[in-house]
């Protein structure tokens, strides 16, 4: 299983640390631009789905660690913390937009037709992940497609390994059954 | 492995995609927007530092400058209408002591210079007792004393006094 930070980002960390400790935050961003963003967007768009969605939420993600950075004290990973701001921005967002979740999938991805390539099964597994609670969607995403560990999980979420596991374990018990409803 | 369990690995390929160039253009993006940031910095360093010192403490200063010119305008107000309703009844008033004595502070008069004034001509007297038994119409003669201006009071001694005619 891929732990959620490569050697790269581990080294990365020191490197952007050592530029905010001389207080050189705007190249230390462009460094976590690039080396961030394409994650951060993949994590936002499985929670969202619609491309048009996750771009506003990483904007505002991209926002808040930036106003943030200043305050960061290193204590935690840095992709830990972008992690937990993208995921607050997901929730906040879901929250907002309760109406999105009762439209069925496939209206939605209607919209968004041309940046959804998956074919009959991806798409019933998408159905199947949105009639989660939001909690529960955002551990069986983060371990089922991204593979975080728990421990950076419960970083991330603040929440205990142990129940992590379990919410997990009651997803994805869920999903597999809805799935297979769904492609009857 | 069936294709319907959640163990296919088929299942765990991103089915989503991005418009083209995407990610490119959110680094540009940002790119732009922290190159901006960097510019208003250095704008703002190059400021002389007296107008950006000057800046926030009037933001700061106005609203009490403001509150202040409140008060100020409705002390004013008040005044004027404790001027205006009360200088005409200041003649009926005349005659009670409180009255005199502030008509007295009105054209400048020392209280202390009358009080000597007065104790000058009662040399033996003891002062809380020439306090208690003051008689207001025997003061009032001595401001109607012919000669006797009050303003002069101030830049005149004692002896001067006595020796007016």
């Amino acid at each position: 299983m891929q732990p959620v930070l490569s050697k790269k980002y581990v080294n990365s960390d020191k490197e952007l640390q050592k530029l905010c400790d001389s207080g050189l935050y705007r190249q230390a961003f462009e460094e976590i631009v690039q080396l961030y963003s394409k994650r951060l967007y993949w994590h936002i768009r499985k929670m969202v789905l619609v491309h048009d969605d996750a771009d506003d939420v990483l904007q505002n993600t991209l926002i808040k660690a930036w106003t943030g950075l200043p305050g960061f004290r290193w204590e935690s990973q840095l992709f830990t913390w972008l992690y937990r701001i993208a995921t607050n921005e997901v929730l906040t967002f879901l929250k907002k937009n309760k109406a999105l979740t009762r439209i069925p999938l496939e209206e939605r991805l209607e919209a968004d037709a041309p940046l959804f390539s998956g074919d009959r099964i991806q798409e019933a597994l998408q159905e199947a992940i949105r009639r989660l609670p939001a909690k529960q969607r955002l551990v069986f995403t983060m371990r089922y497609f991204e593979e975080i560990r728990y421990e950076d999980m419960s970083q991330i979420l603040g929440t205990s390994v142990g129940s992590l596991k379990a919410s997990y374990h009651h997803a994805f018990t869920k999903v597999q059954k809805t799935l297979r409803e769904l492609l009857l | 492995m069936s294709d319907k369990s959640l163990h296919n690995p088929h299942l765990k390929e991103n089915p989503f995609t991005v418009p083209e160039g995407y990610f490119e253009q959110v680094e540009a993006r940002w790119m732009r927007q922290l190159e901006k940031t960097a510019l208003e910095e250095t704008a703002l360093e190059e400021t002389p530092a007296a107008e950006i010192k000057d800046r926030p403490i009037l933001r700061v200063l106005l609203p009490q400058l403001q509150l202040a010119a409140a008060f100020a305008f409705l002390f004013g107000l008040g005044y004027l209408f404790m001027v205006t309703i009360y200088k005409g009844k200041t003649d009926t008033l005349q005659t009670e002591e409180l009255s005199i004595l502030s008509e007295w502070s009105y054209w400048g008069l020392n209280h202390q210079k009358v009080y000597d004034l007065v104790l000058d001509d009662f040399p033996e007297e003891d002062d809380s007792h020439f306090l208690r038994d003051l008689d207001i119409e025997e003061l009032l003669d001595y401001i109607s004393y012919p000669g006797f201006d009050p303003v002069l009071l101030d830049s005149h001694s004692l002896n001067d006094l006595r020796n007016l005619p």
